[in-house]
């Protein structure tokens, strides 16, 4: 099976680029090396060939070493010759110092003779060792000017034959040291790389193992991972913690729906079963048996509000009953609520003002449209002060249906403002029911499941001049169908 | 005794303060709030506080901790409808000695209550005896040598106070901190009134085979004395 690893392939490749380029290199070296050696032997061989020739003496035509040459000899050490020399001439038959022509017609045979005064340069292996040669045909002028009918320029062969083993074997140091040079660069970037790879990508190993750590309790309350990740691996942490942060807060508002609900639901038992138990304690007076029972009629009558709201919200879970659907104006049902709650507006001492509307047909469920926007004008009616206005508004506007309802009262907190239509989002968190707080805490998230099933949005901002105001958008007529089973 | 009462739903406070008056005989003081609860709790001395953890300006849990960090001992039961594990266990954690939640039996709640009291009284019988006087606390009854006596129900918190120290002198202070609610007048002459009308009631026979139990410490208070071995 092949492996899917980053490291596995990072480090085949930087491998096969590095042997490329080793073998480039190398080569190149090589041969510049070699090359260099060899015209280095070659002048060296050059150089001492001409410094034979320069020993060549002609006097009076008869050519000899001014110092004898030494022997074509083989060393004691058994091993072949470093140097062979010869020096002859076809016009005499002897030079006197110069080596014996032995062995002379090996090294003679495998050159091509050089024209006068040129030389030639070639190898030649003779008992298993290479030479390097140069055949050097010179002309030698006489020494001193002279009259002699018999004197004048002779020519003269040299020959030096140099063993290429030190070459050889400095050529192939070379190459060695190239060769275990570029073994170990290959193992150390070879195991480098892999150490790199795993060090760089450490943080995902340590976010990998932080995220083990994470439990429906603690999702999304810390980020994963270092602060400071690298810039590759930030994009991914950052997405990795986003997505974790909304979890965290959808399994956070989960539970503390179900926590809400039931304390909403077990309160008002408790007084009850309180109130009951209580009242058994001992015997009691009439007046305190039907206030006992008075109050409790009135809890009871709460947890049904409660019980409502909770299986309305259950059923709502984003669907529209298909039968129910039908075109809505509403502006004919903001009108009408109106003045449904215009005793309770008066009871309360807030004006309602007249509702500036025109028409704006929806496809939806009226029942529901007019739960939603009965509990927006209740709100409305009811965090206000008094002396105060509500104010409504509705018309289309960019090809939606578009709801104003407006107070005058003490406005949303900021850091509420998205968090209003939560259930039972309170920004006091105990729930007193306190003068002006009757409420359930569903209501809002009433109406924006309201909103959603028909398609449409809420939204609630503060206004300039003091109160808040909700607004809600939905689909015209003939635009969109709401979302049926 | 004297309980104080943390909650902020009116009618359940109400409810919780009848029955620890009228069947355990305390007295009760109500706050709505963890704010003034904290502060009654800690500069009035409760034999018990019922806490609701769920409350308006300060939480339940944290009223607890700061009461425990202002060095107060009371017992406290933590009464609310949040009865997930982790929840007790934060409760227990910050330093409650119960836990019931609501909705809940009244006749759990007022055991577990007298238990609490009792238990930080030193005293693990529901029947408070001193010599042959045997304070029934269930069934609030008492009786000596077997007859039962009627007590009022002023005389009765009294007795109960001075069983729960018995062996302790008990300042004049202390009844009227622990026998009164926090609105009541306090007359302190009230205390030996009251002393005077138990004594009669209790110590009337008293000689060799019934000796005295009430007992008055000069200078420092009253005692309610468990007689020597002769």
């Amino acid at each position: 099976m092949i492996r899917r690893s980053v490291t596995f392939r990072l480090v085949r490749a930087v491998l096969a680029l590095e042997v490329a380029l080793i073998v480039g290199f190398g080569l190149s070296v090589y041969f510049q090396t070699a090359g260099n050696m060899r015209r280095y032997f070659d002048s060296l061989l050059q150089a001492r060939a001409d410094g034979i020739a320069l020993m060549i003496d002609n006097a009076d035509g008869v050519l000899r070493m001014e110092k004898p040459l030494r022997p074509n000899t083989r060393p004691a050490s058994n091993r072949n010759p470093k140097e062979l020399s010869w020096v002859w001439s076809d016009a005499q038959a002897e030079i006197e110092g110069a080596p014996s022509p032995r062995g002379l017609k090996r090294f003679r045979d495998a050159a091509k003779p050089p024209a006068v005064g040129k030389r030639v340069v070639f190898d030649v292996e003779s008992r298993d060792t290479k030479y390097r040669a140069i055949w050097s045909r010179v002309v030698v002028p006489p020494d001193h000017p002279t009259t002699a009918p018999d004197a004048g320029p002779r020519e003269a062969n040299v020959l030096l034959a140099l063993s290429r083993r030190a070459m050889d074997d400095a050529v192939a140091d070379t190459i060695e040291f190239l060769l275990i040079l570029s073994g170990g660069l290959l193992l150390a970037t070879g195991v480098a790389t892999v150490l790199l790879v795993r060090w760089g990508l450490w943080p995902i190993r340590e976010a990998a193992g932080e995220i083990e750590a994470i439990t429906t309790a603690n999702v999304g309350l810390k980020p994963v991972g270092t602060p400071n990740p690298p810039e590759e691996i930030r994009p991914f942490t950052q997405a990795l913690n986003d997505m974790l942060a909304r979890l965290g807060r959808a399994f956070r508002q989960q539970r503390d729906f179900t926590a809400n609900a039931s304390h909403e639901l077990r309160t008002p038992m408790a007084v009850i079963k309180s109130t009951l138990q209580g009242c058994l304690l001992r015997p009691r007076g009439e007046a305190e048996y039907r206030e006992a029972f008075g109050e409790v009629l009135d809890d009871l009558t709460r947890m049904e509000q409660v019980i409502d709201q909770l299986l309305l919200l259950a059923k709502l879970d984003g669907r529209v009953e298909q039968n129910a659907v039908q075109p809505v104006d509403l502006s004919d049902m903001l009108t009408d609520l109106a003045a449904r709650y215009q005793s309770q507006a008066d009871a309360a001492s807030v004006a309602l003002t007249p509702p500036e509307v025109s028409p704006a047909v929806v496809s939806g469920n009226a029942e529901l449209l007019e739960l939603l926007f009965s509990n927006l004008l209740g709100n409305a009616i009811q965090h206000n002060r008094p002396g105060g206005s509500v104010r409504l508004w509705c018309g289309s506007r960019d090809g939606s249906a578009v709801v104003e309802v407006s107070d005058t009262g003490p406005g949303i907190p900021a850091e509420s403002l998205e968090r209003i239509f939560d259930r039972f989002y309170r920004a006091d968190p105990s729930r007193t029911r306190r003068q002006g707080n009757s409420g359930t805490g569903l209501g809002l998230a009433i109406v924006r499941e309201i909103a959603t099933v028909h398609g449409g949005t809420v939204s609630a901002e503060n206004q300039p001049g003091g109160g808040a105001m909700f607004r809600v958008r939905l689909p015209l007529a003939s635009n969109t169908a709401p979302a049926t089973d | 005794m004297r309980v104080l009462i943390v909650e902020d739903e009116p009618r359940l406070a109400r409810n919780i303060a009848r029955m620890l008056r009228e069947d355990a005989g305390y007295a009760v003081d109500v706050s709505g709030d963890g704010e003034d609860g904290l502060h009654m709790a800690i500069t009035n001395p409760y034999d018990l506080i019922v806490l609701d953890l769920l409350l308006p300006k300060l939480d339940g849990l944290t009223l607890l901790q700061r009461l425990r960090a202002d060095g107060k001992q009371t017992p406290v039961l933590i009464l609310t409808s949040l009865g997930q594990t982790q929840d007790v266990v934060a409760g227990l954690n910050a330093g409650s000695d119960d836990y019931l939640t609501k909705p809940f039996e009244a006749a759990e709640f007022l055991a577990r209550a007298k238990a609490l009291v009792r238990r930080s009284y030193g005293t693990g019988d529901s029947t408070l005896r001193v010599a042959d006087l045997a304070i029934d606390t269930k069934a609030r009854q008492v009786t000596r040598s077997k007859h039962r006596l009627t007590l009022t129900p002023m005389e009765y918190r009294l007795l109960e106070y001075l069983a729960m120290r018995k062996n302790q002198v008990v300042s004049k202070t202390d009844i009227l901190e622990h026998l009164y609610e926090f609105n009541w007048e306090r007359f302190s002459n009230v205390v030996e009134v009251y002393i005077s009308s138990l004594r009669r009631k209790i110590d009337a026979d008293a000689s060799g085979k019934t000796p005295k139990l009430i007992v008055t410490v000069r200078g420092m208070g009253y005692m309610l004395q468990e007689p020597e071995e002769k």
